[in-house]
């Protein structure tokens, strides 16, 4: 049993990540559930509650924001998420959403585009912006 | 082939001439593999006791030019060890998007046998280093043809249903094969943590196996020379047009990082030599964190088509023929497609970097017959 405890310990991420939150533009009224966030990112859904166009952005790069995104809101680790985006790539089933490469350029993305929807750096969201979920 | 050749020109004039009204992505896939038979005078998938790391390496690149409208245009190329890293086109069609949840392929497009099928070469996509090749043994170039495949969200099930409609006309192992009017259907469903799959498949059936047509050009000749026909009793077992079928059924369970995985297909092709074949494997792992340890037990069974012998003219059946008499000969054809084959893996999943994965896997074959092979594989995966 020690034996397995010494190997758990050893294999559990050592990261640990700033808060993340979810942003859209203000004028978006609808309200984003776990599950709503989920089918958005995952490209299941293109449309919000209320029937108007979705367009996800995710974060490039490797950092802390976006792996715990993609554990708390996705429930999918990075090699788990790369392995499902390989899958519609490779078999013309579809390709994933476009990427920005910080958080500054999220909220400024968000703020300009109605349809937008984001994951920041919690300490980068500005008053342009609507945060629908945090997570911690 | 047509139609391959059309989507490979738009892909050209795409972008040589429309640079800017293309979004234009390369992306990839890799495999480098290598491996030995564990026991000496063995030999498993053209694995023998020397190590090799030529026969399950490759390289993939894929173009995609997405267009506006849904419009879009995929190439990908892979180069294979086993084929001295000669570059084939496996993919090549055009897309478009009818509207969010229907998307229609033309080109050269891969068969959806399994539910691994379309990305088996995307090994990074699944924690086997391979998967059980007693049920995953088709690998039938891709087809010419269509594709049209239908997502929708039902509730908390997402849905995918897709049609194929093509012509095949290629190779399988240096045996010539086409498969004409082949129509497919296939639908998988995904809930959280579960996924079912269904599938179903026909096509008129050409294969030229080189034993077989030996076989049927001898019974055509002592036709002959007995002035009989015997055409009727050949033609039921060559691979000649008949109607081929296959099935497939499938789940998946990823559940608090317990994976199960389970498929089981059927296939046959009426009027032939080829036995019906049915197969099954099940696969049971646990995901510790980056690792990801999996047994699969597999098992494969083909019955002989012994009907065939009813054709035999009773006549005939004494007289001498080849090594025996002509209906100890046939006798022995059909006889000889009866198999068994059982399958034990153990794979080992690592996932060191975020683009690529470190596997290894020991097989393990036993045909009943007191044949057993073992085989050791590792090998890198990555996407890019």
């Amino acid at each position: 049993m020690k034996l397995m405890q010494i190997i758990f310990c050893l294999l559990l991420p050592m990261s640990a990540a700033a808060d993340v939150a979810v942003i859209v533009h203000p004028t978006n009224k609808n309200s984003l559930a776990p599950a709503d966030i989920e089918s958005i990112f995952m490209l299941k859904k293109s449309t919000y509650a209320d029937g108007s166009k979705a367009s996800p952005f995710y974060l490039s790069g490797d950092d802390g924001t976006r792996n715990l995104f993609n554990e708390k809101a996705l429930g999918k680790s990075s090699s788990q998420l790369k392995a499902y985006w390989s899958k519609l790539i490779f078999t013309g089933k579809g390709t994933p959403p476009p990427e920005l490469p910080s958080s500054a350029e999220a909220v400024a993305k968000v703020a300009a585009d109605p349809t937008a929807v984001a994951y920041v750096d919690k300490g980068a969201v500005t008053s342009s912006v609507k945060v629908v979920l945090s997570l911690p | 082939m047509k139609i391959t050749q059309w989507a490979v020109a738009l892909l050209l004039i795409n972008t040589s001439c429309n640079l800017q009204a293309a979004d234009l992505k390369f992306r990839g896939f890799a495999s480098f593999t290598g491996g030995k038979m564990l026991g000496s005078n063995e030999s498993l998938y053209n694995y023998d006791t020397e190590i090799d790391f030529r026969n399950d390496s490759l390289i993939a690149l894929q173009t995609d030019a997405k267009l506006e409208d849904g419009l879009s245009a995929t190439m990908q190329l892979i180069a294979r060890g086993r084929n001295d890293y000669e570059p084939i086109i496996e993919w090549a069609y055009v897309s478009y998007d009818i509207n969010e949840n229907v998307r229609l392929n033309a080109g050269r497009i891969r068969i959806p046998f399994y539910r691994y099928s379309d990305f088996i070469d995307v090994r990074y996509t699944y924690n086997w280093l391979q998967p059980p090749r007693t049920v995953y043994g088709f690998d039938f170039p891709g087809y010419d043809g269509l594709s049209l495949v239908y997502t929708q969200t039902f509730g908390s099930w997402d849905s995918t249903l897709q049609v194929i409609y093509g012509r095949l006309e290629g190779e399988l192992d240096e045996t010539p094969v086409t498969l004409d009017d082949i129509a497919g259907v296939n639908w998988s469903v995904n809930r959280d943590w579960l996924t079912l799959r269904a599938g179903f498949m026909r096509s008129n059936t050409n294969i030229q196996i080189t034993e077989i047509e030996q076989l049927a050009s001898g019974i055509d000749a002592l036709g002959q020379a007995v002035n009989m026909d015997l055409s009727d009793l050949s033609s039921k077992l060559r691979v000649d047009g008949d109607s081929g079928t296959f099935g497939g059924l499938a789940m998946g369970i990823d559940y608090n990082n317990i994976l199960f995985d389970a498929e089981f297909i059927t296939y046959k092709v009426d009027d032939s030599l080829l036995a019906k074949t049915d197969a099954y494997y099940t696969s049971f792992g646990y995901r510790f964190n980056k690792w990801i340890p999996l047994l699969t037990l597999s098992k494969s069974t083909s019955d002989a088509p012994k009907d065939l012998l009813n054709n035999i003219p009773a006549p005939l059946a004494g007289i001498p023929f080849g090594p025996a008499s002509f209906g100890q000969v046939i006798g022995g054809a059909v006889a000889a497609t009866e198999a068994e084959l059982d399958l034990v893996d153990f794979s080992l999943r690592y996932d060191f970097h975020s683009n690529a994965a470190l596997k290894m896997s020991v097989t393990q074959t036993d045909n009943n017959k007191g044949d057993k092979n073992k085989l050791l594989r590792f090998g890198v995966d990555m996407v890019f």
